[in-house]
């Protein structure tokens, strides 16, 4: 420091010094559930303050003594305050960080990644959506459709036809293929792509769409249905139904609603059991069971409407599909098997790719060969093209 | 032994302090990591880069056949720096070690993230004091945002992109420093330097551009400064002649280094950046854009919002900036680091309105600030200011 150090100071730094290194270490020695609790909290202030109060003590007994200025009492006073700013502000908020942040990869998808590795052919393509295209080259070394580097990037391909710039085919549930062709050559957007074949019903779509991303000379393309994509229907649909000729509006977004069991109450008198999922104040589904076979209900108020469809497991662990289509909710219910989470679809959502494939494990699909699930997160089907 | 000791603190106390620095700095971030896989998603696409090098004798393949299926894509000349840089010093750091790869990755980003105290310290001993110096380099280090992107086990370009305008604009000052005394061998060889760090970072992010107008805002508004004092637009140009003349070399080593590969692009985009970054969203176009769907681009901030996310350090440089324009206006002193905390505080800021994520780049302004502003209230505790103005 500028300011002159005599050997008094100096000790005096020392002690400041061991005692903050102590207070950074002794923070460190700690896993995010630690450092979060409030018991360890409070002995850490305890021990950050006390310290800090020693301190004071220590160099106003110094001062008193005469050995130090006003000056340097003050600036040791000081130079604590910075100390716990800098742990209150900075220091703590980033242990909390460090130890708690945790992963994007989780040990399903790590487990699916080297499972593809050492199972599939080299050349074997896997497709799904842009988010994990690096973890797939990376950890599984398999070609990708796209990643986080090639989002907006597309496909051009020859083509016999004669046709020249951009022309819109419309598929179902209002999906846009938009094709610009030139010179002999067909270009597609390899996101609306991938969104179609997630958001499609049409299997054979979603295979012509895939058939034009096999590496050449080989026979394998698997593709990665993953709960993540649940989440981010929103946008798969978006861009496959996105038309540059819908301004402002491009494109539409269709939503997967996930709603958490809040309660579930026994109705004595009708041998009934009802589960409430509640998604807003005035809102929530209700399901009663009855028999072991479950109705599903929207209640909106003290109103009951009934949904059209669901798919649930019963009591003894059949799957059982129910559908009513005089019912005033069109949509579909998806129960969880343990009854925690329900998830309503629009029919936009019910029979596209990805609900056949993350919801129904690929059942009644032709060309989507279910081959392994990871913990429910990650599910992997081999394309087939025959 | 005591008076040793304080002789010891008084001449060292500098560098035990940035040592302490960068190992907590590193420490907090490799702490309780405990999973066999690297932490984000990006992370894999420069580890698998990192690992191409090594097992292609020192260069990135010409193609990488794992991306765009079912062609592949040629791999073109472009911002690779960092992943060069992590492959060269992972081969040097497994052929001293022994360490492997997976090792290393969880631990070259936590060690980017510490150094990030030695350029700050640099900066900021060259523009105040060793002492804010040594705060600021504490407060970068462990600013939560950059925390977060810079953990152990995410060897993503965070790192790189926080650390090269650092060094940049660390060397840049000293140069402006050095060449404000007189044109000299040492002024040279300094732009040298600092037009060889500034190609090198051009190597290194697309988003480049705001450290050249950081200098460029810089030296102009040194220069009308001048003028509005003097009146006088050519006496006020001639006596900036050394500074713009270690400008003039700056900007032509990174032209020099630049323009042979990428052509016209690193003058069009260094103009155009600040402007085009905002059409990021756009979807006038043929195809989607997919970045609308991007999380992290999406939310546009505002004044209340970019406070609530920083916190109290906000209100630290604020304090600051009113400190430093206080003392400018009573002894015209501190000019230099008033401008540039105003264009490191405005740029972000234009930046945050656009999108919430960029506050991340108050970091280094706020670091800055609070470091001068402890450092002048220690100054006046300790008797070696007498007042705010001093």
């Amino acid at each position: 420091m500028e300011a002159k150090i005599n050997k008094y100071t100096a000790v005096m730094a020392v002690i400041v010094l061991a005692y903050a290194v102590f207070i950074l270490v002794f923070a460190a020695q700690t896993t995010c559930g630690v450092i979060q609790s409030q018991q360890w909290q409070e002995n850490y202030s305890l021990a950050l303050y006390a310290g800090a109060a020693v301190i004071i003590v220590l160099i106003s007994i110094m001062r008193a003594s005469k050995v130090f200025t006003n000056h340097e009492l003050m600036t040791f006073i000081v130079l604590l305050i910075i100390f716990l700013l800098f742990v209150n502000i900075y220091y703590m908020e980033s242990l909390k960080i460090s130890e708690c942040a945790g992963t994007v990869l989780s040990n399903n998808w790590w487990e699916a990644l080297n499972w593809i590795k050492n199972n599939t052919k080299e050349c074997a393509v896997v497709a799904t959506y842009w988010d994990p295209g690096h973890f797939i080259t990376g950890i599984a070394r398999r070609p990708v459709v796209f990643d986080g580097a090639s989002q907006g990037s597309t496909i051009t391909l020859p083509t016999n036809d004669t046709r020249n710039g951009i022309v819109i085919e419309p598929e179902d549930h209002g999906i846009s293929r938009v094709l610009f062709f030139k010179d002999g050559t067909v270009t597609r957007a390899r996101i609306q792509d991938i969104g179609t074949t997630l958001f499609t019903s049409n299997e054979s779509l979603a295979v012509k769409t895939l058939k034009d991303y096999k590496k050449p000379g080989c026979d394998e393309l698997y593709y990665i249905a993953s709960s993540d994509l649940i989440g981010k229907s929103q946008w798969w649909t978006y861009f496959a139904t996105w038309n540059p000729t819908n301004a402002p509006n491009y494109g539409k977004a269709y939503n997967y609603v996930i709603v958490p069991l809040e309660g579930a109450k026994p109705i004595l008198d009708q041998n009934a059991v009802a589960f409430m999922y509640r998604f807003a104040q005035n809102s929530a589904f209700v399901l009663y069971e009855v028999n072991n076979t479950i109705r599903p209900f929207l209640q909106q108020q003290n109103t009951l409407f009934k949904v059209e469809k669901m798919w649930y497991t019963d009591r003894n662990g059949e799957t059982k599909a129910y559908s009513d289509p005089t019912a005033d909710i069109k949509g579909t219910i998806w129960l969880d098997s343990s009854r925690q989470t329900l998830l309503f679809m629009t029919p936009e959502l019910e029979n596209s790719m990805f609900t056949r494939m993350f919801l129904f494990s690929g059942y009644g699909l032709k060309n989507f060969e279910f081959v392994k699930a990871w913990g429910g997160e990650v599910k992997l089907f081999k394309v087939n093209f025959d | 032994m005591k008076q040793k000791l304080a002789s010891i603190l008084l001449r060292r106390w500098v560098i035990i302090a940035l040592i302490l620095i960068i190992v907590f700095g590193a420490y907090v971030r490799l702490v309780d990591y405990r999973w066999p896989y690297l932490r984000n998603i990006d992370s894999y696409n420069f580890a698998r880069d990192i690992e191409d090098i090594i097992s292609n004798h020192g260069a990135l393949p010409a193609r990488n056949e794992l991306a765009q299926a079912p062609f592949g894509v040629d791999r073109v000349i472009s911002q690779d720096f960092y992943v060069y840089f992590a492959a060269y010093v992972y081969m040097f750091y497994h052929a001293a070690t022994g360490t492997e790869m997976f090792q290393f990755l969880l631990l070259f980003p936590a060690l980017l993230g510490a150094l990030l105290a030695v350029p700050m310290y640099f900066l900021v001993k060259t523009l105040y004091d060793k002492k804010a110096a040594v705060m600021a380099a504490a407060f970068i280090v462990f600013d939560t945002a950059i925390m977060a992107r810079t953990l152990a086990g995410d060897p993503d370009s965070d790192g790189i992109v926080l650390i090269m305008p650092l060094i940049v604009l660390a060397l840049y000052f000293m140069t402006y420093k050095i060449s404000s005394a007189g044109f000299t061998k040492k002024t040279i060889i300094m732009s040298l330097l600092t037009g060889l760090s500034l190609a090198a970072w051009y190597y290194t992010w697309s988003g480049y551009w705001f450290v050249v107008w950081i200098i460029t805002s810089f030296l102009l508004a040194k220069i009308v400064i001048r003028f509005f004092g003097t009146k006088k637009i050519m006496y006020s140009i001639r006596s900036f002649k050394t500074q713009i003349f270690s400008y003039a070399i700056i900007i032509a080593i990174l032209l020099l280094l630049t323009v042979p590969v990428f052509g016209a692009s690193p003058i069009v985009s260094t103009v155009t950046g600040p402007f085009s970054f905002q059409e990021i969203k756009s979807e006038a176009k043929t195809f989607p854009n997919v970045y609308v769907s991007v999380a992290e681009l999406q939310a546009p901030g505002d004044a209340k919002e970019i406070i609530n996310r920083i916190g109290m350090p906000f209100f630290f440089l604020v304090f600051s900036l009113i400190y430093l324009l206080y003392s400018f206006a009573k002894k015209r002193q501190h000019a230099d680091i008033i401008i540039l905390l105003l264009i490191w505080f405005v740029g972000p800021f234009i930046a945050t309105l656009a999108a919430i994520r960029f506050t991340i780049l108050f970091s280094a302004p706020i670091a800055i600030g609070t470091g001068i502003l402890f450092s002048k209230i220690l100054r006046l505790t300790s008797g070696e200011d007498k007042s705010m103005d001093d």
